[in-house]
């Protein structure tokens, strides 16, 4: 019978706030943020999709889609989004 | 500050093509995430159950992984690696595919992840002359390269869960945190037949063409909320 592995996001069914998982992953998995970034510190290419997006749709800044996709799961608030001059 | 109309719960504007918004002003993607996965406190209890329960299952099969966690070095498949090595003591399989464009500190966060648990590793890399081929291609065809990774991730992860035979593919992704990157304006195309047909008749035709090959076909299960097709090996 042909092999078909399951393959699952974690998220869809277990979650902590983002600021508790970077502190196990310091303690646990000697993780670093390095440049202070914790998100998408793995490709160098990183940035241009979120660039691209700028210049295809109107009033989209590169933190647009991150924080849209993260407000509705309630994994992060306008007010800190707000006050990093994200939207 | 603009004026432009945005959507009250996830600020998305209205320059985003097929957006439209209710009388409380609340995007269309909003209402569909609702639909969808509902409110997480009621039914984080029973996912959390779940998750143990597919967990055991692959357990039992006592295959010679667990589970395969596709590690980019990254918070999020990192938290993958230490929930399946260190709280659940799942014989563990992380697999890295470097695009050529990896950065320092993922390759130390992968070192030190990897010297503090007790998972094997595969470390796939790609060499950034390659890549760069590629992704110009698919830059000039379509636009966008982020596909073109993406088919390599999967591609990486098929042939490791195929050759070790393992039951289970952890990511440290979710469909419930990342609603947004799957609406139709910014999602990506990463299938095995779109990448085929980017390179069709290009110079990374021959040089690539093997990252077409989608035996395994990973991409067409359901990635999130069960649902997909499992252990049936
Ligand atoms: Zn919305």
């Amino acid at each position: 019978m042909r092999f078909i592995p399951q393959h699952i996001g974690m998220y869809d069914y277990i979650y902590l706030p983002f600021t508790e998982i970077i502190d196990i992953l310091k303690c646990e998995m000697n993780w670093s943020d390095a440049a202070g970034s914790v998100e998408h510190l793995d490709c160098h290419l990183h940035d241009i999709p979120f660039y691209k997006d700028t210049l295809r749709i109107p009033y989209i800044t590169k933190y647009t889609f991150h924080s849209s996709g993260t407000y509705p799961a309630g994994t992060y608030d306008k007010g800190t989004g707000a006050s990093e001059g994200r939207s | 500050m603009s004026d432009i109309k945005r959507c009250t719960r996830c600020i998305l504007p209205e320059s985003l093509s097929n957006i439209t918004f209710d009388e409380e002003g609340i995007c269309n993607h909003c209402r569909k995430y609702e639909a969808d996965f509902k409110n997480w406190d009621s039914i984080k209890e029973r996912k959390f159950k779940e998750f143990e329960e597919i967990l055991e299952k692959a357990k039992k099969l006592k295959r010679p992984y667990d589970v395969l966690v596709p590690l980019s070095g990254g918070k999020d498949s990192t938290y993958a690696l230490y929930l399946c090595t260190k709280i659940y003591g799942l014989k563990t399989l992380a697999v890295t595919l470097d695009n050529g464009f990896l950065t320092r500190p993922a390759k130390d966060n992968i070192r030190n992840a990897l010297a503090s648990c007790n998972a094997d590793h595969i470390f796939y890399s790609i060499n950034s002359k390659n890549s760069s081929e590629l992704f110009k291609i698919f830059t000039e065809k379509t636009g966008d390269f982020c596909n073109a990774c993406m088919r390599g991730i999967n591609y990486s992860i098929e042939f490791a869960a195929k050759s070790f035979n393992i039951p289970l593919v952890i990511k440290g992704s979710g469909r419930r945190v990342q609603s947004v990157s799957q609406i139709k304006e910014v999602s990506s195309l990463n299938t095995a037949s779109y990448f085929a047909n980017v390179i069709r008749g290009t110079d990374a035709g021959n040089k690539f063409r093997y990252l077409s090959a989608d035996k395994n076909k990973l991409e067409f299960q359901k990635i999130a909320g069960g649902g997909s097709v499992i252990f049936l090996a």
